[in-house]
């Protein structure tokens, strides 16, 4: 066994997890080597890290009744389904309606898309790649109950639109973004992530009276409202089509 | 001939790695209850419990992929909205997200490599790859996510 024949097998290796003879040598090797001894502190440092937080997910106790009751239901009435869409009459209609649609759709967004500011709610979403999560503080409340929390950190007036507010959240922060305050929340619903900031600080003025302008940035889609002076955007990954369908599921 | 029951500690597994797949907690359960419905009676042609997890994991991680090929980036939505007291810590929920982000196949790779279920032969045979290949894709795997969560500086 040389350096290289053990670098090649180490990415193998996890503490805990059986594996064969030629990996047993290779981290054995790799453990008296002091390059590949980094290397493979590394690793079990980071798998031990990751493995941990993955057995936090915990399947609902009662995941083989759901599993068998999402079975049951989910079962279509396969063979009336399929005659029914190749007839070549429905086919035509359905197409027909899926352009006009679609072209609808297409001239709405098109209207919809920018806004004053929109640059700057772009770079407030770009944040949401470089989180790790540990900047927030976890919490079980309401995302509109973080009144106090956000205050006490520095950020007065805290406001979500009654949509959002009754929305679990699971984590909460206060930071400086380009020297200005903003609130942002983590919150469980489709891992929505929520920003807020007064529309002055930044500009970002979306204009759509009660209503939310959704736009794209990279792979993350985002939905801006003002009220009250406030601007609240949320995001996720996803696509408009994505986000159009949350704000409608949203109860006002 | 009928296998045994899957235990409830393989079938969390399952669920994990249905979970990291698609980043989507609606999806996963729903590609759970689909599979393990429509490959109840195969399961019993195979002799060997540790060669039924791996073919399972395989019938898992298809029905994933075409999950998320359905358009565009997969949705995550990790936590359940309507049982506030199985919320996710707030590192899964991240953790999760990055890892249901990677590419293919580093995702699979490391998805299944962090469940407790499989060796690396038998990942090597879910993901079609030799144990060199599969070792090359979790290094990588393990880079990609590495750098998804490091914090800007």
């Amino acid at each position: 066994m040389n350096a290289e024949g053990a670098r090649q097998l180490i990415p193998l290796y996890r503490a805990g997890k059986p594996v064969d003879s030629r990996v047993t040598k290779a981290v054995h090797f790799a453990e008296m080597h002091p390059a590949l001894r980094e290397e493979l502190n590394w690793q079990k440092a980071f798998d031990e890290g990751i493995v941990a937080v993955i057995h936090c997910i915990r399947p609902p106790e009662n995941l083989r009744q759901k599993l068998h009751e999402i079975s049951q239901s989910g079962t279509p009435a396969k063979g009336v389904v399929r005659a029914n869409v190749f007839n070549p009459a429905i086919v035509s209609a359905l197409l027909g309606v899926l352009l006009l649609v679609g072209f609808l759709a297409y001239l709405k967004m098109e209207s919809a898309k920018d806004f004053t500011g929109k640059n700057w709610a772009e770079s407030m979403v770009a944040l949401n790649d470089r989180m790790t999560g540990a900047e927030l503080e976890p919490t079980k409340l309401p995302a509109g109950d973080l009144v106090d929390n956000m205050m006490l950190r520095g950020f007065d007036r805290f406001t979500l639109p009654p949509e959002i507010a009754r929305l679990p959240a699971v984590g909460w922060r206060v930071f400086r973004h380009e020297g200005n305050k903003v609130a942002q929340v983590a919150i469980e619903e489709h891992s929505l992530v929520v920003f807020v900031f007064r529309a002055s600080d930044f500009g970002v003025h979306p204009g759509a009276e009660k209503g939310w302008k959704v736009f794209d940035h990279e792979r993350w889609v985002a939905a801006a409202t003002e009220r009250d002076g406030l601007c609240t955007l949320i995001s996720f990954r996803g696509d408009q089509a994505g986000m159009e369908s949350f704000l409608k599921s949203l109860k006002p | 001939m009928h296998p045994a029951p899957i235990s409830k500690a393989t079938l969390a597994e399952f669920y994990r790695l249905a979970l990291l797949l698609t980043g989507n907690i609606k999806k996963a359960e729903r590609v759970m209850a689909e599979t393990l419905r429509d490959v109840e009676e195969q399961l019993g042609e195979l002799r060997h419990e540790a060669n039924r997890q791996a073919w399972l994991a395989s019938r898992i991680r298809e029905r994933c992929l075409r999950e998320n090929s359905g358009g565009g980036q997969p949705v995550p939505r990790l936590l359940r909205a309507e049982e506030a007291d199985e919320v996710l810590p707030i590192e899964a929920f991240i953790v999760a997200q990055h890892i249901s982000t990677l590419p293919e196949p580093e995702r699979s790779a490391l998805a299944l490599f962090y469940s407790d279920l499989f060796t690396a032969e038998e990942i090597a045979m879910v993901l079609k790859v030799n144990v060199e290949e599969l070792a090359e894709l979790l290094s990588r795997a393990r880079q990609q996510l590495a750098e998804a969560m490091q914090p800007s500086a």
